[in-house]
């Protein structure tokens, strides 16, 4: 009768552990959002979004002088100034997710977001 | 004896816990995925493929699409098309690509009523949507540009690759030339033996095949008001999905006016539609890159009309009075997003 009691406590604690394993991955481990900023097609600078705490600015500057001031919040990141003639790259606005990248084609600036949160629903694509 | 029973049991549930949580990464067999990134055709392209050879294809087909933006871009001296539009009338010799995207170009225009019109350049040129210097130019300098456009001052010879241009015209394949791009890559991937891969030409999707998986390709179409957002997502394969509107390129004059880059060639303004952004799905990239731009240029209820004659052809279309208009073709494949889930989805 004992030896039945550890049984099922054993089993209970081992899938507590399992459970327990499985919703720290889901909750921690798969929280990532990590921008990746290529210039003049080098990869300059990567930056966990989800682990800033207070917004900061920086400014890409390019072989060409071109610049882009590049913002980063909590969780996204957008151009808010550059000296490209077209400011495709500012009316992109902040971008927080893989579906579609900021790019400035003036000063060969692309930012990307890699992410692993809500896969699922995240498309292979995005038309535009 | 029932220590051993315990043990089992505890080994089998860790077992069955471990392999269920990580289903996902197990499929180790998958095809060998590769991707490359360029910057051609005044665009940033993502392509990406499956398969052993998918690396040398993808740089086949990434030169393919160098070619043709050398060939076919308005700016570059070296380019047919420039030469042409320099050409002050005379003939010019052309590849049997700008032949056949001319002859397509004219095709169209004449579909379309006129509503595609690679003439159009001029004007486009005069509001400065080709370089970024934006401006607002007078009536007088629209009337007299408008002057010039109009597909009958292409004079092409078919049977010799040559083509000249009257009346001071000039011709921008830019409406056209992506989607064609696409078409050809599709054809370079499955010469090649690839069958799955997918590439984003600036938002012109070519997708080849289904995914490894033997899914459809799932494609989210933009949020016109949120780059971070999406509408909602269409399935494919071996289709391409191609959307137009106004949202993208665009400027604002002193006084708050906005001007978007989608041109009419009857008015020489930015087209006053009802539509905000339109998805043309089809087989052939270069008629559904061109018949995008038309349709956003006739509105909501030319294009109704025009694409209920077009059966390989299926449309997205999001209006300014919060209504979706999807072809029957495709409206099973199509989930619109929680966040548009109030518009009004009605289909044609």
């Amino acid at each position: 009768m004992k030896k039945k009691i550890i049984c099922a406590v054993l089993i209970a604690a081992v899938i507590l552990l399992s459970c327990c394993a499985i919703l720290i991955q889901y909750f921690v481990g798969g929280k990532e959002r990590i921008a990746y900023i290529y210039s003049d097609d080098k990869l300059v600078k990567t930056i966990d979004l989800n682990s800033v705490e207070q917004s900061y600015s920086f400014v890409i500057t390019n072989s060409n002088g071109g610049s882009n001031t590049v913002e980063v919040r909590r969780g996204k990141i957008g151009v808010t100034q550059a000296t490209c003639p077209d400011e495709i790259c500012e009316k992109t606005g902040f971008i927080d997710s893989p579906l579609v990248p900021i790019v400035c084609l003036p000063n060969n600036l692309v930012i990307k977001i890699s992410s692993s949160e809500n896969e699922n629903i995240i498309p292979d694509t995005v038309t535009r | 004896m029932i220590n051993k029973k315990i043990v089992s049991s505890i080994f089998g549930i860790i077992l069955i816990i471990v392999l269920s949580s990580c289903n996902s990464q197990s499929v180790d067999n998958r095809a060998k995925e590769s991707e490359t990134d360029i910057f051609a055709m005044d665009t940033y392209m993502s392509l990406k493929a499956y398969g052993e050879n998918s690396e040398k294809v993808l740089q086949k087909t990434s030169d393919k699409i160098k070619d043709l933006d050398e060939m076919l871009s308005v700016i570059n001296e070296k380019s047919e098309i420039f030469k042409l539009n320099n050409a002050n009338g005379e003939q010019i010799k052309i590849s049997s690509d700008t032949a056949l995207l001319i002859n397509r170009s004219i095709e169209i225009n004449k579909d379309t009523n006129g509503a595609f019109d690679i003439t159009l350049y001029p004007i486009t040129k005069e509001w400065g949507f080709t370089t970024g210097n934006y401006k607002v130019p007078t009536q007088a300098r629209i009337d007299e540009l408008l002057k010039y456009v109009g597909s009958e001052n292409i004079i092409l010879d078919n049977d010799n690759n040559l083509v000249s241009l009257n009346n001071h015209a000039n011709i921008d394949l830019g409406g056209i030339a992506k989607g064609y791009a696409g078409r050809c890559a599709a054809d370079i991937i499955k010469s090649e033996g690839i069958t799955s891969a997918i590439l984003n030409m600036g938002g012109n999707v070519q997708t080849i095949g289904a995914k490894p998986d033997g899914n459809n390709w799932k494609i989210g179409i933009q949020d016109p008001n949120d780059s971070s957002d999406i509408v909602g997502i269409v399935e494919v394969a071996d289709k391409a999905v191609i959307t137009s509107g106004g949202y993208e390129r665009y400027f604002e004059d002193e006084n708050g006016n906005i001007y978007r880059h989608i041109i009419d060639p009857k008015t020489g303004y930015p087209a006053e539609t009802d539509i905000i952004s339109v998805t043309v799905i089809g087989s052939d990239g270069m008629t559904c890159d061109a018949l995008s731009t038309s349709l956003f240029v006739m509105g909501i209820e030319k294009s109704v009309e025009y694409i209920g004659t077009k059966h390989d052809y299926d449309v997205i279309i999001v209006s300014s009075d919060n209504k979706i208009y999807i072809t029957s073709g495709i409206a099973e494949k199509f989930t619109v997003s929680s966040k548009f889930s109030e518009y009004t989805l009605n289909t044609i």
